[in-house]
């Protein structure tokens, strides 16, 4: 599983992430998607996605404290790493190349 | 610690046992959160539900996913058995591939019976009051003797449900037409014109009581009034193609000249109902048409009668009270012209399995063959369980090791067994998963080689679903069961110390279960023979008539004065042609008991009530009867003169002792008119109209003095035999004969013996069935035969080896080993013979005219197994038999 490309939805996870810096755990990161999309993951996807890009390298965790509202068990906060700052930056490149390319879009 | 709500209490035990130990926490902690925001915004239950959904899906993404070594739950014990499971079947691929396939057989097998038989069981549940609607039928007795038991009543019956019959909710009657045929003329005069012989007139509740599928028109007013016409689907498509058919006219031509509006079209009648037709006319057409008053008529015995009744009726009640209202309404109208006659109700639900009565809409099926399907079923499934389980305790002797090493490294009896009985689910489950393949892939051959109406339909149908898991899991469990426990209860100790070889009890089980195959299979195979025997005993029948060459064409519904003089140029016509013998018509095939009959009056003053065929000149000649005494219609007499043949049952039944007494007597009739006196032309000898009915008392008349247009008729052609080509150009030469003498009718034609043969049809299904199901079923036990020789020889090898070095012969070893398997074979053969012998006295008991039992056919099915059998072995036991014995023996 050393694959280092980025999907359509890991890419969505992992800017969500990067914007939420401090306070990024899986509902922040469900709601924010939620927010941005207006469509909601299942948790199921979500933990599928935050599982294979940690795999990846994209991101790193560490287990936050235990809270009342989740019955007394704890959290595991995400940051994202060098490598998936890397990895979003070489994807937003990858579409500007891309975008450069569609004449509608040159004309404008 | 907030306490966990009760209501997700088991979503987290799932998690606990599905979920890794690495993230139980995280996720748990998760979707209790998530909840606890969703009871805020969206309630309690709406949480409740979106917290088990989510629960489901991260079950799923987490089943077997996590690094730690070190496992809480039994995923991993769960995936070890599976695992385990896998390299066993592909450690033994031939035991394996033997094991799955002729599981995957039998279930296949047990499966094409299983649609056949809920297709039949389910036939009129279709509609939406199925359970409480019944119909009338009547038992007719003439002078006190049983006339029949129509399964239609009289059309006046309706008279009597008034208002002291609050449970009769709805009525209808419904009536068979003679068969038309049906012409449309299009836009650009064209016309469209095909022969229908399946036109019924009915009330216009018939579309209420039976909710069929209307795809146009108003089922409310669609039979409201004369001259209405609804079709099905497929007659719509062949008369109007793609065109709106709504309002448009159709042209009888049969019994009666009229035209119909089309005003609506219904899906065709579903297959799995007693109903036929295609054409339903209003019966109020039907009324005006004929000569007399139909909504008076008691006589007429041809109306299917349907009620909707209130559920809580007692039918025997119901039945009685129909009786006694019959004689309230018309006092004792039956009596005086000599009848009795007794109303019965009938269940609709039991009319296709139960019901076989004179003049049923169609061939009914019968309980019998389904109850014999439903053995034929289980007794599959057995012999494929049974298969299952001797390969699988033959199989997991070897791994007696692998038994003994795991209790000494502290698994528990339970694992272990769930150990066997996770494989053996693993095993029926490929096995039914292959089956249903093998029914996807096989079924066009199935419904080719077995006639059967057989669909995937079942395939949607969710209790098939459900009766297949509890298939996999009882098969599963219980095959898995047995080799479990035998191999569970081993103490380790004596396994590994090498000396577990056989027991006696393990063999003698498995040598009873192939008992138990090797009878079934017999069973199966001697049915097979017995009802082949009996199919064909019937076809070949001695009739008294010919049968056979004798080509058979619908008589044309057009008809006017001109008919007569069609007729006869089409007859000699037919006559310049050499393949022909003779011309004639009849009323009625050999093959059919029709019901038309007279009461005929002797000239003492005695009458008998006799059937009656209307034929031309010639019938005798082309059936083939022979002229007893007299002569039969001659040619030179002028037509009305021409008087009556009987045969020699009629004869007897007007009660002259010889034949030749009866000739030239007179006897009054009426065909419709005022009474009519003829004499008795000539005595044909008798014939049997069918395979199971005894010589009928028949009247026959000349067609051209006494027909009137609505009788069937049937031209018969006798051909000279000769080969099929030349026939089939013969029957083209007679095509355009016809084509050029009867413009306006359709050329539709048949042999007489295939007529014939049509009432044999459910038996051969059930031959065509039983012998497909019959050949699996030996087939795997032979293959269960072999596996069980193939292992219990291997156990033997040193035995072999030591009998060879100390001087036996190869032959007499082999005979040693044969001798096992003959002995099984004859036993299950003692078990089961008189068992069949039973089921099949019984089974034939049904037939009048039926083969009786004899030894050989008990016999020759044994002989055959034995051959097999003996076969099988040998070649299996050859190899062992001629290994170099130093070599099995070297390692000791």
């Amino acid at each position: 599983m050393k694959d280092t490309n980025l999907g359509g939805f890991e890419e969505l996870v992992l800017l969500s992430i990067g914007t939420l810096t401090d306070d990024a755990y899986s509902i922040s990161i469900k709601n924010a998607l939620e927010d941005y999309t207006e469509r909601a993951p299942s948790i199921g996807a979500l933990h599928s996605a935050l599982m294979r890009l940690e795999e990846k390298g994209f991101i790193s965790s560490y287990e936050g404290g235990a809270s009342k509202e989740r019955g007394g068990r704890r959290k595991r906060f995400y940051t994202m790493s060098k490598k998936g700052l890397e990895a979003l930056i070489h994807a937003k490149e990858l579409r500007q190349q891309f975008y450069t390319q569609i004449p509608v879009l040159k004309l404008t | 610690m907030e306490k966990t709500p009760a209501a997700l209490r088991v979503g987290f035990r799932l998690l606990e046992w599905f979920c890794s130990i690495d993230h139980l926490d995280m996720v748990s902690g998760d979707l209790l959160e998530l909840y606890n925001i969703r009871v805020h915004r969206k309630g309690k239950w709406s949480a409740t539900i979106s917290f088990y959904r989510e629960c489901l899906s991260l079950i799923y993404q987490f089943l077997a996913k996590g690094k730690s070594e070190y496992h809480l739950n039994n995923m991993a014990m769960f995936k070890n058995y599976f695992l385990i499971g896998i390299r066993n079947l592909f450690k033994n691929r031939m035991y394996s591939l033997i094991n799955i396939a002729g599981l995957a057989l039998g279930i296949a097998g047990a499966i094409v019976i299983y649609q056949f038989i809920i297709t039949e069981k389910t036939y009129d549940t279709q509609f939406s009051d199925s359970s409480n609607i019944v119909r009338i039928t009547s038992e007719w007795y003439q002078d006190n003797e049983f006339l029949e038991h129509r399964a239609a009543a009289v059309p006046a019956l309706e008279q009597i449900f008034d208002a002291s019959y609050p449970e009769v909710k709805n009525y209808t009657r419904y009536h068979k037409g003679s068969p038309n045929v049906v012409r449309f003329t299009t836009s650009n005069n064209d016309e469209i014109k095909f022969e229908e012989n399946e036109i019924y007139y009915a009330d216009p509740s018939f579309l209420d009581i039976f909710d069929i599928d209307f795809i146009a028109g108003n089922p409310a007013n669609a039979l409201q009034g004369p001259n209405k016409v609804v079709i099905t689907e497929g007659i719509a498509s062949k008369y109007f193609g793609g065109a709106n058919p709504i309002g448009q006219t159709l042209k009888f031509d049969g019994e009666f000249d009229f035209s119909c509006q089309v005003s609506g079209v219904v899906k065709d009648f579903d297959r799995n109902s007693h109903l036929a037709g295609n054409m339903i006319i209003s019966l109020e057409t039907k009324a005006n048409l004929v000569p007399f008053e139909i909504y008076e008529n008691w006589i007429w015995r041809s109306f299917y009668t349907y009620l909707v009744i209130d559920p809580s009726t007692d039918l025997k009640e119901f039945e009685s009270k129909i009786n006694e209202g019959v004689h309230l309404k018309i006092g004792d109208y039956y009596e005086q012209r000599g009848y009795k006659v007794n109303f019965q109700v009938q269940p609709l639900k039991d009319i296709h399995l139960h019901s076989a009565l004179f003049e049923e809409m169609e061939v009914n099926g019968s309980a019998q063959t389904i109850h014999y399907l439903s053995i034929a079923c289980l007794f599959l499934l057995l012999i494929a369980a049974f298969n299952y389980i001797n390969l699988t305790t033959a199989k997991n002797l070897y791994r007696a090791k692998e038994v003994g090493i795991r209790k000494v490294v502290g698994a528990y009896q339970i694992n272990l067994a769930a150990q066997y009985l996770i494989e053996s689910l693993m095993v029926f489950g490929i096995a039914i998963l292959l089956s249903l393949a093998l029914i996807y892939f096989l079924y066009p051959i199935v419904q080719e080689f077995v006639g059967l109406d057989f669909s995937l339909d079942f395939l949607s149908n969710s209790s098939f679903w459900i009766l297949l898991n509890v298939v996999w899991l009882t098969g599963g469990i219980v095959s898995g069961l047995y080799p479990a426990l035998v191999l569970t209860t081993m103490k380790p100790t004596i396994v590994l110390k090498g000396s577990f070889k056989n027991s006696t009890g393990n063999l003698r089980l498995r040598k009873s279960l192939v008992i138990f195959q090797v009878a079934l299979s017999l069973m199966l195979a001697i049915s097979v023979l017995l009802i082949s025997l009996q199919i064909q005993h019937m076809r070949q029948r001695d009739l008294g008539v010919r049968k056979e060459n004798v080509l058979v064409i619908n008589g044309p519904k057009v008809k006017d004065d001109r008919y007569l003089a069609q007729l006869e140029s089409f007859k000699q016509q037919l006559e310049r042609n050499p393949a022909v013998e003779y011309f004639s018509t009849v009323s009625s095939l050999v093959g059919e008991v029709t019901g038309a009959g007279r009461d005929f009056r002797n000239e003492d003053g005695s009458s008998q009530f006799l059937r009656i065929i209307r034929v031309e000149y010639d019938f005798d000649k082309v059936m083939e009867m022979a002229t007893v005494a007299g002569h039969t219609f001659a040619k030179q007499l002028p037509a009305l003169d021409s008087g009556l043949v009987l045969n020699e049952a009629a004869t007897k039944q007007m009660g002259y002792a010889h034949p030749e007494d009866a000739v030239q007597r007179t006897i009054t009739w009426r065909n419709s008119g005022d009474p009519i006196q003829s004499k008795i032309a000539g005595i044909v000898n008798d014939y049997y109209p069918s395979a199971q009915s005894e010589a009928v008392p028949t009247v026959f008349i000349l067609n051209r003095t006494f027909s009137a247009p609505w009788d069937p008729e049937y031209y018969i052609v006798s051909l000279q035999p000769q080969n099929f080509n030349s026939t089939l150009t013969s029957i083209v030469e007679i095509e355009d004969t016809w084509k050029n003498t009867f413009t306006a009718d359709p050329f539709n034609y048949y042999f007489m013996e295939s007529f014939y043969n049509e009432q044999f049809k459910s038996e051969v299904s059930f031959r065509k069935i039983l012998g497909l199901f019959g050949s699996l079923a030996i087939l795997l036990s032979c293959v269960g035969i072999l596996a069980l020789a193939s292992f219990s020889n291997f156990m033997r090898q040193k035995e072999i080896g030591l009998r060879k070095v100390l001087g036996s012969s190869e032959i007499k070893i082999l005979m040693l080993l044969l001798k096992d398997y003959v002995g099984l074979v004859l036993i299950g053969a003692v078990i089961v013979l008189p068992l069949t012998y039973y089921v099949f006295s019984v089974w034939l008991s049904n037939f009048n005219y039926r083969i009786e039992m004899q030894l050989w056919h008990f016999l020759l099915p044994v002989a055959g197994l034995l051959l097999l059998v003996t076969t099988i072995i040998s070649i299996q036991s050859f190899r062992i038999i001629s290994i170099n014995p130093i070599k099995v023996l070297g390692s000791d």
